[in-house]
């Protein structure tokens, strides 16, 4: 076999290990719910799973709040007056909060979303469809302390955008997203919070 | 940066250079993100202002200040304080090619 013909096997070989090794790398980071996608002007557009709901398209969340008040109504982060935010909740009236995801878990139930409810009035956690470890149930049990207490409730949103670098600094349009939703409460005698992933996972932080 | 939307407060922010340069040889990017002043003109000069290595991962606190302090809030649309970079280069760098890197960014909201 000639130089330049070995040569291209080689370079052949070496793409087809590149690209093995990118499946299965895509592959783990689709695993913990990191989204890669693109910029279309200044609106990013990612590629998400079958399993997502329309929802998550218009605002990108996968998780989505929903507060529950005394008088039976709720106050929801997305609603037909638009987005609210945590300064918005009556806490006076709260009764329980919870996230809802935008993607269907890994289940068979009828509802398959991701549900993470906090009951404000007694502390106490429930997680529906949502992966989580058996000591972490465990232990999420058994936190509770019913005595007055603040709520907990933020976004941990991270992005990046890869950069060219050349004579000068170049943004591609090839950007990522990672979020994690935090929910919980505390109190002079504990601060309790639950990290829920985008992946459906559970976590006493 | 510039946070726009509907937000309670914004904090926590947080910056570093998620991967290396590829290939990175002979380059390294410094910068500033606390207090970093008044927009910086880019310059081919070093950089008085950018003199620190950018962190290569999650930093795990604040990083980047708001209103000249790491512990700064946003209440409503607005921008953090400067982010100042400076690519530096050595005569190692491969001329021609240009490297790719990935820039992440990272903040609370509530």
């Amino acid at each position: 076999m000639d130089t330049i013909s070995q040569n291209i096997d080689n370079l052949i070989k070496e793409r087809a290990e590149i690209i093995g090794r990118l499946l299965k790398i895509g592959n783990q980071l689709n695993n913990e719910g990191v989204k890669f996608g693109n910029l279309d002007g200044d609106n990013p557009i990612f590629q998400v799973g079958l399993n997502y709901l329309p929802q998550f398209a218009n605002t990108l969340e996968e998780f989505e709040w929903e507060a529950k008040y005394n008088d039976g109504t709720y106050l929801r982060q997305y609603d037909l007056n638009g987005q609210h935010h945590f300064g918005d909740i009556d806490m006076s009236k709260l009764v329980s909060i919870k996230y809802v995801s935008n993607f269907n878990g890994e289940n068979d139930n009828e509802d398959r979303r991701v549900i993470l409810t906090l009951d404000f009035l007694n502390g106490n956690f429930e997680l529906k469809n949502g992966k989580i470890d058996i000591d972490e149930r465990n232990k999420l049990s058994m936190l509770k302390d019913i005595s007055s207490k603040k709520l907990i409730l933020f976004k941990r949103h991270r992005f990046g955008q890869m950069m060219e670098m050349g004579e000068k600094i170049t943004p591609t349009d090839e950007i990522y997203m990672y979020n994690r939703y935090y929910l919980g409460y505390e109190n002079d005698n504990q601060k309790v919070i639950v990290c829920l992933y985008p992946n459906g996972q559970a976590k006493i932080e | 940066m510039h946070l726009t939307g509907t937000f309670n407060v914004v904090d926590n922010v947080q910056f570093w250079m998620s991967t290396d340069f590829s290939p990175a040889t002979g380059l390294t990017v410094k910068w500033k993100g606390n207090n970093a002043g008044s927009y910086q003109t880019p310059t081919a000069s070093t950089s008085s202002v950018a003199t620190s290595s950018i962190p290569t991962s999650d930093p795990g606190t604040a990083n980047v200040s708001i209103g000249g302090s790491l512990s700064g809030q946003l209440v409503a649309a607005g921008y953090t304080d400067y982010i100042v970079l400076q690519l530096q280069t050595t005569t190692s760098a491969p001329a021609g090619d240009t490297s790719l890197a990935v820039f992440t960014a990272q903040y609370d909201e509530s």
